[in-house]
């Protein structure tokens, strides 16, 4: 936040005098409303006043986070029980004992760093895709006035468009797996990104445009050191809002048909009402995308320099 | 019918205003209207030709004709229209339940700055969070019906509506302040005649993004897990092959989706003027 978000609202009072190594409000009352918030979480649930199933709890979710971190990727070793009791005899059929259970190897699909490898791939490889042809065509609208003309009712439909309701279209083109997933990633995040980079070229500022003109500049170069640089924030503005929608991609492809990833491990332990686990994916996934818009962020912030003033 | 039958005319005044073009030839003088419109078309006479010589499969892009057919098929089908309706339902009162509930929010939190510091790590988290990764536990809460759907809805609309409400409190033009408290003007006068009407072009534009992020919720809702719903008839048309009834349910949505961005964004201009200097679009 710059200086421009200061709190503008409040008494012009002296600042009252504080204790020393007090924290400041902001890291205060955050912690305060974390501290409401969680004990509530847990105690709900034991209290009965909401269902177990339906909110989970703090506690669990960090036992149950530990498991899924912990677990053997490949396989898992469970008691399967069995329909009948069933005796086993050793190799001299001698009676051993009464069995109930039986030990045996599961895939272990809930295993979670090889889930959040799955969708970071996807993620990242369909990101990278969206962000590349996303800039290059916001870059080739914005120069190309007719070529704008002739796609901008199409681009405005789909944009308008929420893409999610091709997903089952892509999912017949494409078939269920790698490919798709980064289909629909893609379709997500490209349009937000091609947008603002096509809003960025047009705004570039007119007085810099007519210096590199009455300097005789060719189209080139006009393109290379006004444009451009002038379009920077903005592509980094658009890449930041595309991560956003990107990672809603990811989620709703893997929701729709996968057999890995984040959202097909909260898909998976919604269906088996593990809500425990669904909370923990769905804590995953917010910490990656703060962490996502953050880092975007940061980049962003180090070019603001370059914005241009809008109008 | 010659000139030189008919008297000449009488030397009239100048006419009060020019003759103005007719609309339609302005509109064909426009490169814009020209190359959007060839677009268009052009486009679209591909896709059906394309379809027509089987280089595209029918059965997932429907050719622009299938699609009209299909729509003018579900349009006198009773059974499209309850899907309808349920889809705007579940749209409305989500939206609606966003409005009521994330305008005061971000007022209240833009107006005291310790609940806004409390707030900000839960606003932040769940803007950064996609919301319809909650739906599992929505469903579970809430059943299969509209009411998972609803939440979803309110999810998505809610935190877009409260975040650029506490962000238009917290940039009230300083001067506006100042002026209203040299005349020594409450608190309270200060928020309704002030701090409110200055927020309302940030709060316009809360409800644009929020409408997207609504309509997202209500698809994705629907693709999900739902019985009935406009999501519903896109899923169970691309099970069975029917391309020509999926898009044309993709091309409700699309319809909704301009629509609703236009009724907001024209409610969004007439509250230009009041947004302050340098958040102006």
């Amino acid at each position: 936040m710059s200086a421009a978000a200061q709190p503008a609202v409040g008494r012009a009072v002296p600042r009252r005098w504080r204790f020393p190594g007090r924290p400041s409000d902001r890291v205060l009352y955050g912690l305060i409303g974390f501290l409401i918030v969680l004990p509530l979480w847990e105690l709900l649930p034991t209290l009965g006043l909401v269902k177990r199933v339906t909110l989970s709890s703090p506690s669990a979710i960090v036992s149950v986070a530990i498991q899924d971190f912990t677990s053997p990727a490949e396989y898992l070793r469970i008691n399967a029980p069995l329909n009948l009791s069933s005796r086993v005899w050793n190799s001299g059929y001698e009676y051993i004992a009464s069995v109930d259970t039986w030990p045996i190897m599961v895939p272990n699909v809930l295993h979670l760093p090889s889930n959040l490898w799955v969708s970071a791939q996807e993620y990242m490889v369909g990101f990278l895709l969206a962000a590349v042809t996303g800039i290059l065509l916001g870059l080739a609208l914005g120069l190309f006035r007719r070529f704008r003309y002739l796609v901008e009712p199409w681009l405005d439909a789909i944009n308008a468009t929420p893409t999610i309701a091709l997903v089952p279209l892509i999912i017949l083109v494409f078939g269920i797996g790698f490919t798709q997933k980064i289909v629909v990633v893609w379709l997500e995040a490209i349009f937000v990104i091609t947008l603002t980079v096509l809003s960025g070229v047009g705004a570039a500022e007119k007085k810099h445009l007519d210096t590199a003109l009455s300097f005789k500049a060719s189209r080139r170069l006009r393109f290379t050191s006004v444009i451009l640089p002038s379009s920077v924030p903005f592509i980094l503005t658009g890449m930041r809002l595309g991560a956003t929608r990107a990672l809603v991609g990811v989620v709703v492809a893997e929701f729709l048909a996968s057999n890995a990833g984040l959202g097909f491990y909260i898909n998976f332990s919604g269906t088996t009402l593990r809500t425990d686990r669904v909370m923990l994916g769905v804590i995953l996934l917010g910490m990656f995308g703060i962490i996502v818009g953050e880092l975007i962020r940061r980049i962003e912030r180090r070019f603001d320099k370059w914005r241009p003033a809008l109008r | 019918m010659s000139g030189a039958s008919t008297p000449a005319p009488a030397p009239s005044s100048l006419p009060d205003r020019l003759p103005r073009e007719p609309r339609w030839k302005a509109l064909l003088k426009s490169e814009r209207f020209v190359l959007g419109a060839i677009g268009v078309v052009g486009f679209l006479i591909l896709w059906e030709a394309l379809a027509r010589s089987g280089s595209i499969n029918v059965q997932f892009f429907a050719s622009p004709t299938m699609i009209a057919a299909a729509g003018a098929r579900e349009v006198q089908d009773p059974g499209f229209w309850s899907d309808f309706f349920i889809s705007l339902t579940e749209f409305l009162s989500g939206f609606l339940v966003a409005i009521v509930l994330g305008i005061p929010l971000g007022l209240a939190a833009g107006w005291f700055p310790k609940l806004n510091y409390a707030l900000d790590p839960w606003l932040n988290f769940f803007n950064a969070l996609p919301r319809v990764a909650l739906l599992p536990i929505l469903v579970i809460a809430f059943g299969l019906g509209i009411w998972s759907k609803i939440a979803v809805v309110f999810l998505g609309a809610f935190f877009a509506i409260v975040i650029p409400t506490v962000q238009g409190v917290r940039t009230v033009d300083r001067k506006y302040l100042d002026v209203a408290t040299s005349f020594r003007a409450s608190r309270r006068l200060l928020f309704t005649s002030v701090v409110g009407l200055a927020t309302v072009p940030f709060i316009v534009t809360g409800l644009r993004l929020g409408m997207a992020r609504a309509l997202i919720g209500v698809v994705t809702g629907e693709l999900y897990a739902a019985t009935e719903g406009l999501g519903v008839i896109i899923r169970r048309s691309a099970e069975t092959r029917q391309g020509d009834r999926m898009l044309f349910g993709v091309l409700i949505f699309t319809l909704s989706g301009i629509i609703g961005v236009e009724l907001v964004r024209a409610v969004e201009r007439r509250f230009q003027k009041w947004r302050p200097e340098g958040f102006r679009r």
